[in-house]
């Protein structure tokens, strides 16, 4: 049974807790005081700001489990946060191994501009910045890719199809909270890998 | 001991190498293979004869001297030097503990500038913290000798103990405690054991917990309280994360957004506390 009410009222208070830097958001040049704007969170919960705005006006369904763990990532949820989100929305709590950790994603979010990837403790990718993509395709879901071994670390030598072969170094840290892997790669310094990955982080 | 194995390790590594990165000028020549097998014999302090046996899988077994001036040579990685000693039939030899922090680590940190953030040892030596997080705790950097170790501190220092609130204390001593077992395990004739013979003497207390025999105390989910001199109690999430290469991890604390805890920390960031 959906409590709509206290769902409202939760994201609402979330949403006003946070600031833009708290969710990897640039702090605009206006002041602040009603934290993250409606709009914002729908965005970073992969969702129209109508939906959004419907949710927290309890009106409309009842919002999905998908549209769940958009907003509990979005808003940065804790897991027993997000457990409870679900519960007020009349659903079961979902895998607990499928939730990033608040500091795991902002973690992610300073990575912006390396390849680095997060792993559930099955191997499913949960998190995946804009240059691993642009390095390994989109693996949102996936299990890893080859190399991605935690038990594999130092030289990795994958070929990308437009920049060919690159040697990247791994770099792995672990969530011991959540089981969660976080793989970084990099490049020597001043080497031809690391002007590709500079090519890749610019795409 | 697998000689095949071996010497395929070997020659990746070596192939996977620039001049520039083991500070050897590049020279005029195309290097497609990363070093020659000259220049790594070299810089493992060996003689080329010597090595190109070992990458031919020929001669006697590379000793446990040898293998770690290849490690050394090659810049393998802590895990990649057991696994060389592995390959060559040799047990992994005891880490020496490094107190450098990864450039990714050093660059995570620096990006939490605005939460309390520090990087660890697992032996509880603190390598680098946030502005915020010396506001909360305190310089946790500024010690020497076994002061440098948390859990030494703990039962030898009063003003450490005073971060936690009283009913809180005891419990974060088991949970030091519990710590150090673990390490002391891993290297009891190290530093881990210069730690535990130091707080027998110095503290009836720790002699206590110690003889507990304690292990699992520490609950990472737990929301932990801290005491400031200006802002009060503060209840936070110490997020950790490990760096698997460097027995060192992150620790990174966190409010309830919207919390008074939350506003606590964010006059902490903004070095107006109070």
């Amino acid at each position: 049974m959906a409590d709509r009410a206290e769902l409202a009222g939760f994201l609402r208070a979330r949403r006003e807790a946070l600031r833009p830097e708290d969710v990897g958001l640039p702090r605009g040049p206006r002041r602040r005081t009603g934290g993250l704007r409606r709009e914002e969170v729908a965005a970073l919960a992969g969702m129209s700001a109508d939906y959004y705005n419907r949710i927290e006006r309890q009106r409309g369904s009842v919002p999905s489990a998908r549209m769940l763990a958009g907003l509990a990532r979005g808003l940065r949820l804790t897991l027993a946060e997000r457990d409870h989100v679900f519960r007020l929305a009349g659903l079961p709590a979902p895998d607990p191994g499928d939730h990033p950790s608040p500091i795991v994603m902002r973690v992610v979010d300073s990575l912006a501009d390396v390849p680095a990837l997060l792993f559930s403790r099955r191997g499913a990718v949960l998190l995946q910045t804009r240059p691993a993509v642009a390095l390994l395709g989109d693996r949102t879901g996936s299990t890893g890719p080859p190399g991605a071994d935690p038990r594999q670390d130092g030289v990795w030598r994958l070929r990308h199809p437009q920049l060919g072969e690159l040697e990247l170094r791994r770099t792995w840290l672990f969530d011991p909270v959540q089981s969660h892997h976080l793989l970084v790669l990099t490049a020597v310094p001043g080497s031809a890998s690391d002007e590709k990955l500079r090519l890749l982080a610019a795409v | 001991m697998d000689r095949a194995q071996l010497a395929d390790f070997l020659r990746t590594r070596r192939e996977a190498l620039q001049p520039e990165d083991v500070g050897l000028p590049r020279g005029p020549r195309r290097r497609a293979g990363g070093l020659r097998r000259e220049e790594v014999a070299a810089l493992a302090g060996m003689s080329a004869d010597y090595y190109n046996r070992i990458e031919q899988q020929r001669g006697s077994i590379p000793s446990e001297p040898m293998l770690a001036a290849l490690a050394q040579a090659l810049q393998l990685t802590l895990s990649e030097r057991d696994h060389l000693f592995h390959l060559g039939g040799h047990p992994a030899p005891q880490r020496v503990r490094d107190d450098r922090i990864s450039p990714i680590m050093a660059r995570i940190v620096e990006s939490l500038s605005d939460i309390p953030a520090l990087v660890m040892t697992d032996l509880g030596e603190t390598l680098v913290q946030t502005p915020p997080a010396v506001a909360l705790l305190g310089d946790y950097t500024r010690f020497t000798g076994l002061s440098r170790y948390l859990v030494y501190r703990y039962y030898t220092d009063p003003a450490t103990r005073e971060l936690y609130p009283v009913a809180d204390q005891e419990k974060r001593g088991r949970v030091f405690t519990a710590d150090l077992r673990v390490e002391y395990r891993k290297d009891p004739d190290g530093v881990p054991g210069e730690i535990v013979t130091a707080l027998l003497a110095a503290s009836p207390e720790f002699a206590e917990v110690w003889g507990r025999h304690e292990v699992d105390v520490a609950h990472h989910h737990d929301l932990k309280r801290y005491r400031h001199d200006e802002l009060g109690e503060l209840e936070l999430y110490a997020q950790p994360l490990l760096d698997l290469d460097k027995d060192q991890y992150l620790l990174v604390f966190t409010a309830v957004p919207g919390s008074p805890s939350h506003e606590k920390l964010q006059r902490l960031a903004a070095g107006i506390p109070g």
